[in-house]
């Protein structure tokens, strides 16, 4: 079994991300209650103006950026990431596109929830 | 047993049916509401029944379910209608069951012996009823006051206008079945009353002259008898109207017809809104008349055209349990709960529909307290909102040291929340893990005085926080403390200006008269309009709406509120001041900065962008 | 040879537009009025400091301005502001504070652009602490004092740049794109460097539009050559400190954190927006609803003015614009003019 040989390196999953398999059905949901999130341009008036993630490793427009792209949904454990958000709204009014930004973070919550319950949380 | 049920006609059956359905399925919800308290609300309960706030339960039951006295105050076309409706059915119920006690001679007996006492006993021969008054002059009064009462809800359903409603409830198929059944029950209740009556020329002033009438149509020649095949087919009718109401009654809005009354016996007893007791909240959902006068005041009804998203569409999609958005779509200014006649409260049942998700749970608040190790005998608290709105602060800093007050800035970095957003937004849980880290850190700074520029902050330490020996103002309250003990001098300049009222300061939070005195000191001239405070359109508690109805809410806002052309707008808010900003005319300032630019002598008032004027001339959309 | 003896045109505005529409329909031997709300010519050129790409100084164009139109027949009305047109048959009526001033066969609007007003962006500070100032603010400190922009004597240590103050920003009512904030500040970081070259200066964009011809160029040279910082994130908000120094927050979105910086000046790289003194004609609304500028009547082909026969727009009235661009539409606002006066 010379394949099966080990050199000492592992195998794992790719690193790409790969958009031929992604799975963009809590995208598409979201994208339908909060319209305007199709605008955003990743501008990070969002993270900057956000108290809570200034201490901790809560950053907002990561993190829809990640269900935008569709990326670990299962795994990032987003419902632990939002017990952060103060949903105090600055990031709402300093967004340029006019993003009810404090909405997203609520439906970003309600529509994960059950991962939480699957993933023990953090 | 027979004794018992005479007089008896089976047509009675349908009444008893439906009269016994209503009975016991709100005896079955009684149980299940009390049974659903929380253990302090029960304690709450059994303390409270055996004293005197009974009997003031009572007397505004009476005041409220039946002379709708709240309504009257609003509008008083809506308010008789209502008052005639309840009062006048009461006092037929009330006046028939002792006119039947008074001539069988039994006090205890059927309730539908009572109900269609007329048809057992016709009463005495008219004409000289209408003349006396006994029973059946009173009885036809209030017949009367109730069908001047139903005129009153037809027109309205048709032209709500007239009544003061400029947009009347839209309603279920269920309700509008029962309300064609209630539309019903009293001209039936008319013309069977009428037609016995005729037939037996008894009757007062109505059914008497009616029932007259009616006979004398029918045969020329005066012959009684020829009513008589008509009468027994109204009654039949009148209970069967009387059957189709009573088994629609408990799932539509009449059902707040018991439920009221219920709802205030327990509120009487201090029993609010709360997570922990669902059955109150249960209790409050059946007690929604749904009587509409919710709509006009709601800003989202000119801005959400033809969407249903008011006060009582929202109880109906609880009480329903509808899984609907509409909890999210609120401002919370709380306009509707100041003007709802049964009381409720909309705002904390808005709130604690929005599910509990322990967001914010996990934050961490970093302030400085005394971070030089010197306590200080004011702490400020900028608020997280005011930190967008710089001027506010440096206005509020130059007071401070003007005033040579002893202060420190809490918040510098802006890195606080005082946790009420999470709470507007359902998530209690967070919501109070963020108020105790900084209670604590508030105590612990040794300060006597708490002064925030925020009045959702302001709100929450006033109502959540426990702070002993610490004492809690808005900006606008510190300001004026200054002028009066002379500590600060503000002179008035020529200016006209109006005052925007924050729904968390004025409706929310009862500071009403400090920003109105500071406006005399500061401005000859006040415009501000004389209406129930406006939502700027910003609000916390609204989380799904998008910017361009915000935008809507906020010009609506300033179209009142400019009314009287004055030179600047005037609030006590940050978030206020953000919303109105890029959407107005003239400048909008804080108090804290007209109060500041009188002490440094700078210009009263701010220049506005040439730009934006121009663009407002244009009309420029969003 | 065009000839265009026989028609009067006037021209409004004496910014680059202006003046190149002003020579070149004298040049077609029409017979020119030409009018500014200023005393002299040259708009806006008048407070800048050098032009992009190849940072030429202001004065450079408006003495070649200047040499041009005094060497050719053009009246000069300066110091009038027209600000209305009335259509009378065939003839256009000027006014200016609804006095008559003067009649045309045809106008060529070019009343240019304002800055926008950056204290509507309150989170920035503009106003509010002195250290914070915007481009065009800068632009006349580089031009008359540099020496300004040092602190008691010392070199400045720190000096950020915003893009997009006023531009792509729905809360400020300004969904376009400027497209020329982003050079200048560019350009404005290597003035500072080649004064200051020990100071640190940080441009914070959303996205570089260098999209002129020499644009990219220049980009690359701040970063290569002048060693500029670009952070990929918009600043949020400033605050002052008790030394009067900026404090800013962004995000690093490459980084996906949060960043704080600490400045001796942040400079508000402001978008444009209509004129204020903009024209109104008749009572007709020609100007586009969502931007406020003059609309024509065909972006690809025609300058004429929508809907209004013989009122033609060049320049950044119609919308943000280079000045090389906004002098090759005052010229082909003058041909089109002599177009539809030969035509009609």
């Amino acid at each position: 079994m010379a394949g099966k040989k080990n050199f000492g390196f592992e195998r794992h999953a790719g690193r790409q991300i790969d958009l031929d398999h992604a799975d963009n059905s809590l995208a598409t949901e979201l994208a339908e209650v909060v319209s305007a999130w199709s605008a955003c341009i990743s501008c990070g008036s969002c993270a900057a103006t956000c108290p809570a993630g200034q201490n901790v490793g809560f950053n907002f427009r990561r993190l829809h950026y990640k269900i935008k792209l569709s990326l670990e949904v299962e795994t990032d454990n987003y419902p632990s990431l939002l017990t952060s958000c103060l949903l105090c709204g600055k990031c709402q009014l300093v967004c340029p596109r006019g993003i009810p930004t404090r909405y997203l973070s609520i439906q970003i919550m309600q529509k994960t929830k059950h991962y939480a319950e699957v993933i023990p949380p953090v | 047993m027979q004794k018992l049920f005479h007089p008896f006609d089976p047509f009675v059956l349908l009444f008893t049916i439906g009269f016994s359905f209503v009975g016991i399925f709100f005896l079955y919800k009684l149980i299940r509401w009390i049974e659903r308290l929380s253990d302090k609300d029960t304690e709450l309960l059994n303390n409270s029944i055996f004293t005197v706030k009974t009997w003031q339960a009572l007397k505004e039951v009476i005041w409220e379910s039946l002379l709708h006295r709240k309504i009257f105050g609003i509008n008083k076309r809506l308010g008789y209608m209502h008052m005639s409706l309840a009062f006048g059915w009461f006092m037929l119920i009330l006046i028939g069951n002792v006119e039947s006690i008074y001539y069988s001679g039994r006090f205890f007996k059927p309730i539908y012996i009572s109900v269609f006492w007329r048809f057992f006993d016709p009463g005495p021969s008219f004409p000289q009823a209408v003349y006396q008054p006994g029973f059946a002059f009173w009885m036809d009064f209030f017949l009367l006051l109730v069908l001047s009462g139903l005129a009153l809800a037809i027109i309205k359903r048709f032209r709500s206008v007239w009544l003061g409603l400029k947009q009347t409830t839209r309603q279920r198929p269920v309700d509008r079945l029962a309300l064609t059944a209630l539309w019903l029950i009293f001209p039936i209740r008319l013309l069977a009353e009428s037609a016995t009556c005729g037939a037996n020329g008894t009757g007062s002033f109505l059914t008497g002259t009616l029932g007259h009438l009616m006979s004398s149509a029918l045969s020329p020649e005066p012959s009684f008898l020829s009513l008589e095949p008509f009468v027994l087919p109204l009654w039949w009718a009148y209970s069967s109207v009387l059957l189709l109401f009573f088994v629609t009654l408990p799932f539509t809005r009449y059902a707040h017809i018991p439920s009221e009354a219920v709802l205030i016996f327990l509120r009487k007893y201090g029993i609010r809104v709360s997570r922990e007791s669902p059955g109150y909240t249960d209790l409050s959902t059946y007690s929604c008349s749904s009587c509409g006068v919710c709509i006009d005041p709601c800003q989202l009804s000119d801005a959400l055209p033809g969407r249903q998203v008011q006060s009582n569409y929202f109880v109906k999609s609880i009480r329903h349990h509808e899984h609907t958005d509409i909890q999210w779509d609120c401002m919370q200014c709380s306009r509707c709960e100041k003007v709802c006649p049964v009381g409720l409260e909309l705002m904390t049942m808005r709130q604690l529909s929005r599910t509990d998700m322990a967001m914010g749970s996990k934050s961490t608040i970093i302030g400085h307290p005394g971070r030089n190790g010197q306590a200080h005998r004011i702490l400020y608290f900028a608020g997280c909102m005011t930190h967008l709105t710089p001027s506010i602060i440096r206005s509020m800093s130059q007071i401070f040291d003007q005033a040579g007050s002893s202060w420190q800035f809490y918040d510098p970095d802006g890195l606080a929340c005082c946790g009420r957003p999470l709470k507007l937004a359902g998530q209690s849980e967070g919501a109070n893990r963020i108020k105790e880290q900084l209670q604590a850190d508030f105590l612990a700074s040794g300060a006597e005085l708490l002064v925030t520029s925020c009045p959702i902050c302001y709100r929450m330490f006033n109502e959540d926080y426990i702070l002993p020996g610490m004492k809690v103002l808005h900006h606008t309250q510190y300001i004026l403390e200054l002028i009066e003990w002379k500590r600060i001098r503000v002179d008035q300049n020529k200016l006209t200006a109006a005052y925007h009222e924050p729904c968390e300061l004025g409706r929310g939070s009862g500071v009403i008269s400090e920003p109105r005195e500071l406006m005399s000191k500061l401005y000859q001239k006040d415009t501000t309009p004389d209406i129930e405070g406006l939502c700027c359109g910003g609000s916390l508690g609204a989380p799904g709406l998008d910017l361009v109805t915000r935008r809507a809410v906020a010009r609506g806002a300033l179209g009142e509120l400019t009314s009287g052309k004055p030179d600047v707008l005037i609030t006590a808010c940050p978030l206020c001041k953000k919303t109105f900003g890029p959407v107005s005319e003239i400048p909008v300032m804080d108090f804290a900065e007209a109060v500041a630019r009188s002490l440094t002598g700078g210009s009263v008032l701010p220049e506005t962008s040439k730009s934006l004027k121009t663009r407002h001339k244009q009309q420029v959309a969003v | 040879m065009l000839d265009g003896r026989e028609y009067r045109i006037t021209v409004i505005g004496a910014g680059p537009a202006g003046a190149a529409a002003a020579i070149s329909a004298a040049a077609m031997s029409m017979e020119v009025d030409w009018y500014d709300k200023e005393n002299r010519p040259g708009g806006k050129l008048n407070d800048y400091h050098q032009l992009f790409p190849d940072r030429a100084t202001a004065d450079q164009i408006l003495a070649d301005f200047d040499g041009r139109t005094d060497a050719i027949e053009i009246k000069k009305h300066f110091g009038t502001a027209v600000n209305r047109i009335e259509t009378d048959n065939r003839q256009l009526i000027l006014l200016s504070d609804n006095k008559i001033v003067g009649s045309a066969d045809a106008v060529i609007v070019a009343t240019g652009f304002d800055f926008f007003d950056a204290r509507l962006k309150e989170e920035f500070g503009y106003g509010i602490y002195d250290h914070v100032i915007t481009s065009p603010d800068l632009e006349k400190i580089l031009k008359t004092n540099p020496e300004d922009l040092r602190k008691e004597g010392a070199d400045p240590v720190s000096i950020a740049f915003v893009h997009c103050v006023g531009s792509r920003d729905q809360q400020a009512g300004i969904n376009y794109c400027s497209r020329l904030c982003c050079i200048t500040g560019i350009r404005q970081a290597i003035g500072i460097k080649e004064l200051f070259p020990s100071c640190k200066v940080v441009n914070f964009y959303i996205d570089i539009r260098a999209f002129g011809s020499g644009y990219e160029e220049l980009y690359r040279e701040a970063q290569e050559k002048y060693k500029i910082q670009f952070i990929r994130g918009r600043v949020s908000e400033a605050s002052e400190n008790q030394q009067h120094r900026i404090l800013l927050k962004a995000e690093d979105t490459l980084m996906a954190r949060p960043l704080k910086l600490t400045v001796d000046w942040l400079v508000l790289l402001v978008g444009m927006v209509p004129s204020c003194t903009q024209v109104q004609i008749d009572n007709h609304q020609c100007t586009d609803q969502e931007t406020g500028f003059y609309q024509p009547v065909n972006v690809f082909t025609g300058s004429r003015i929508a809907g209004l026969p013989g009122i033609f727009m060049a320049g950044a009235c119609g919308g943000p614009m280079s000045i090389p661009e906004a002098i090759a539409s005052g010229r082909s606002a003058a041909m089109e003019a002599w177009q539809y006066l030969k035509d009609r």
